[in-house]
């Protein structure tokens, strides 16, 4: 039996979250399948298929490499070992991870909305599937991660693997950021169009293709820039670049991990509030 | 709510904004208002309306039920309520089941998706694993007949197309409640019939309906009950026929008075429905049902050819206006059927309905296996002269369901209509009347000795029921 009321659904919050356990649960067929049509709709139609996921990233991270010359870039890590250019990798990779992740969960309301209009509608199954679906594109930029590092002759230590860990915070940090505002770029298009610009703005104020700054006004931008702290958390531990102020980095994974609920949450209710503002 | 309840609206309202620029403002407004738990609004903030308004009705298991009322009554709106896509905005709906199909004009697929696709995501909706869609796959496109696009992204379907592949998919699982948006008229007329067929079938099982739609014979056909809508209120509830004709009456041009929103009724308890014998059902299931349909694309009654004599004769296919006019339909039926109903249409050269007649008040016709002809005859053809074209349909009398047809799908038999030179026809042409009408003529004068003929003239008219 279901009841569709005119009152908040957290005013049972135990219903609603058994009910978001549950839905969660046999909704896991249903994102698979959400995943697999996704994932061909997007590489559909293209002569390299698949290869897409991979493509952009092997290219930048190419241009960059060929682009730097380690003898002017200098070196990082312990004594400047590791390349200038694997710094750099590591940083396109994981600022396209957090952009890619924000902007899936961001319109994950528009993808689906022919959908919601129509029937009752899982939400917990499309997130799932944009999680699994910016999983995917995550994963499928390590190999090129794995590359730069052979070919620039860094050592691959076993705290590689918390390397690879560490980028679960910018996973979660995209979703988290992506889904608070989902409902909010629905309804207007003014993120929409701020998207030409912010990924630009947010490469600008950090340290992907420079060295994070120790002193001067420029260290105190990164010393609030949560990204920052995420993005040299992964570095360290993947190989022993620049260490990240510690204090700054845990206090960002806390709170991706308090907002994330809210986030989830707002997915959860907005649908309806969505399907009748929007035309059909 | 009863035992065998399956719906029930409770002081239900829905609100809506007509300004868009809003959309964000009050959107935001609202979800924050979920996310802190305050309690809804009974008012109305700028551009805001009301869509519906106090609804109160119950469903029970097995009921068919019409809405009827004009664009924007609140037919579609209460029926997204039901489906659980909007939230209401006041009062509480309660479904005692999740298996709910909506069927509307864009049918809820996914544009960007293939075909193929979308039965696998509309299906993994409906609960369906993934061997049990691979297995049912073929069998959906080929009754949704559209095995040669099956491939292609939904975007490039034309809207009867997305109608057939979402109504092939929800006709091959177990559908408690079928919400039926007015989606008949954008499929092609021989799969429409399909889809009505399958209803009848459907509504037989026991399954519920509820039914918005303009194509008044299927609610007639379909539905134990209906309710008009106006203004987001309902004003009328009860048998089907009895709300159609209010609603028919109350948009009466002649009438002039505009139907005003009125308080609520509330809608009476539906009649129990009696329980069909075991027996009564045929294949009560989905599979049962979607087999059938899967099959219906062929009507029993095989109309092969149309024949028009006229009297007097004026040529093949031709008739002189005002004069008699017997249209036949020759037919090869693989069923042996009384009750039932025959009918035609003529339509102009732009395709416009000019006469529509069905055999309700005559005693119904009936079918033996193999050759069959039925016949009526127009005495005196009331059309301009022109060129027209001739349809025809079997149906059965009760539920309508058509069981054959010919001329909607190609041309028609042609028929002429040729001019006389009474009654000053070359004046009405050059009038450019629509049409002309057999006509007794009177005397200025009541006088019984003024005209020889005028007391037969007034004896005609008054047996006819029309002389004042």
């Amino acid at each position: 039996m279901t009841e569709n009321s005119a009152h908040s659904p957290l005013r049972h919050p135990g219903r609603l979250m058994r009910e978001t356990c549950t839905a969660a649960s046999v909704s896991m067929a249903l994102a698979q399948q959400l995943l697999r049509l996704r994932l061909a709709q997007l590489y559909r139609h293209s002569s390299l298929g698949l290869l897409w996921a991979v493509l952009p990233t092997l290219v930048i991270v190419s241009g960059v490499t060929l682009g730097l010359r380690g003898d002017e870039a200098g070196g990082v890590g312990p004594g400047g070992a590791v390349a200038f250019q694997v710094h750099v990798a590591f940083g396109v990779v994981l600022m396209q991870t957090f952009v890619e992740t924000f902007n899936g969960h961001r319109g994950i309301f528009d993808l689906h909305m022919p959908l919601l209009q129509r029937m009752r509608f899982p939400v917990e199954a499309v997130m799932i599937a944009q999680v699994a679906e910016s999983a995917f594109h995550l994963l499928a930029k390590i190999p090129v991660l794995l590359l730069v590092m052979v070919f620039f002759g860094v050592p691959l230590a076993p705290t590689l693997l918390l390397g690879l860990l560490a980028c679960m915070p910018i996973l979660l940090a995209g979703i988290a950021l992506g889904a608070l505002l989902a409902p909010l770029s629905t309804l207007g298009k003014d993120l929409d169009r701020a998207m030409v610009f912010l990924p630009w703005l947010v490469f600008l104020v950090t340290p992907v293709f420079y060295l994070t700054p120790t002193e001067g006004p420029w260290a105190a931008v990164q010393a609030v820039n949560p990204i920052t702290a995420m993005l040299d958390g992964v570095r360290h531990l993947a190989y022993a670049g620049t260490a990240p102020a510690w204090l700054a980095y845990w206090i960002t994974v806390v709170s991706v991990l308090l907002v994330l609920p809210l986030s989830l949450l707002m997915c959860k209710l907005a649908p309806p509030h969505l399907a009748e503002r929007l035309p059909a | 709510m009863t035992a065998d309840t399956l719906i029930e609206f409770n002081a239900v309202s829905k609100r809506f904004c007509r300004r868009g620029d809003r959309s964000l403002r009050y959107g935001m407004q609202d979800l924050l208002r979920d996310v802190l738990v305050r309690p809804p609004r009974d008012t109305l903030r700028d551009g805001e309306f009301w869509a519906l308004r106090d609804i109160d009705f119950s469903v029970r298991r097995g009921d068919v039920i019409g809405l009827v009322g004009h664009n924007g009554a609140g037919k579609s709106s209460l029926l997204k309520l039901l489906a659980g896509i909007y939230r209401p905005t006041l009062g509480n709906i309660t479904v005692r089941t999740e298996r709910i199909a909506v069927l509307d004009h864009s049918a809820g697929l996914n544009p960007m998706q293939t075909g193929r696709e979308c039965i696998y995501t509309k299906l993994a909706l409906l609960g369906q694993r993934r061997a049990e869609i691979a297995e049912r796959v073929d069998a959906i496109v080929a009754v949704s007949e559209l095995g040669h696009v099956i491939d292609a992204q939904v975007c490039t379907y034309s809207t009867g197309m997305r109608v057939r592949l979402a109504f092939a998919i929800y006709a091959s699982v177990e559908i408690d409640i079928f919400l039926v948006d007015d989606s008949l008229g954008v499929a092609d007329i021989r799969f429409a019939q399909r889809m009505q067929r399958y209803w009848h079938d459907f509504v037989r099982a026991g399954g519920t309906m509820l039914l918005a739609t303009h194509e008044m014979y299927l609610m007639r056909s379909l539905c134990t009950r209906a309710l008009l809508l106006d203004h987001g209120r309902i004003v009328s509830a009860g048998p089907t026929e009895a709300v159609i004709s209010e609603y028919l009456l109350s948009y009466l041009p002649a009438s002039g008075v505009e139907t005003g929103a009125s308080d609520a009724v509330p809608v009476p308890a539906p009649s129990v429905r009696a329980p069909a014998a075991p027996g009564q059902l045929e294949d009560p299931d989905a599979a049962g049902r979607f087999a059938r349909f899967a099959r219906s694309d062929a009507f029993p009654v095989e109309i092969t050819a149309i024949e028009l004599a006229a009297d007097p004769a004026v040529g093949k296919g031709a008739v002189q206006a005002l004069g008699r006019l017997t249209v036949s339909a020759c037919c090869i039926s693989s069923i042996a059927a009384e009750n039932l109903l025959f009918g035609f249409e003529i339509l102009d050269e732009q395709g416009r309905v000019i006469i529509h007649v069905r055999s309700d008040e005559a005693p119904h016709y009936t079918t033996v296996q193999g050759a069959n002809r039925f016949a009526a005859t127009l005495v005196n053809l009331p059309l301009m002269p022109g060129r027209y074209r001739v349809c025809v349909a079997v149906m059965e009398a009760g539920s309508k369901a058509i069981l054959g047809m010919r001329g909607w799908e190609d041309a028609g038999e042609a028929l002429e209509v040729l001019p006389h030179f009474r009654d000053d026809l070359l004046g009405a042409i050059s009038r450019q009347a629509l049409m002309t009408a057999p006509v007794i003529w009177q005397s200025g004068s009541r006088h019984e000795h003024a005209w020889p003929e005028a007391a037969v003239c007034q004896e005609a008219l008054a047996d006819a029921g029309d002389y004042r």
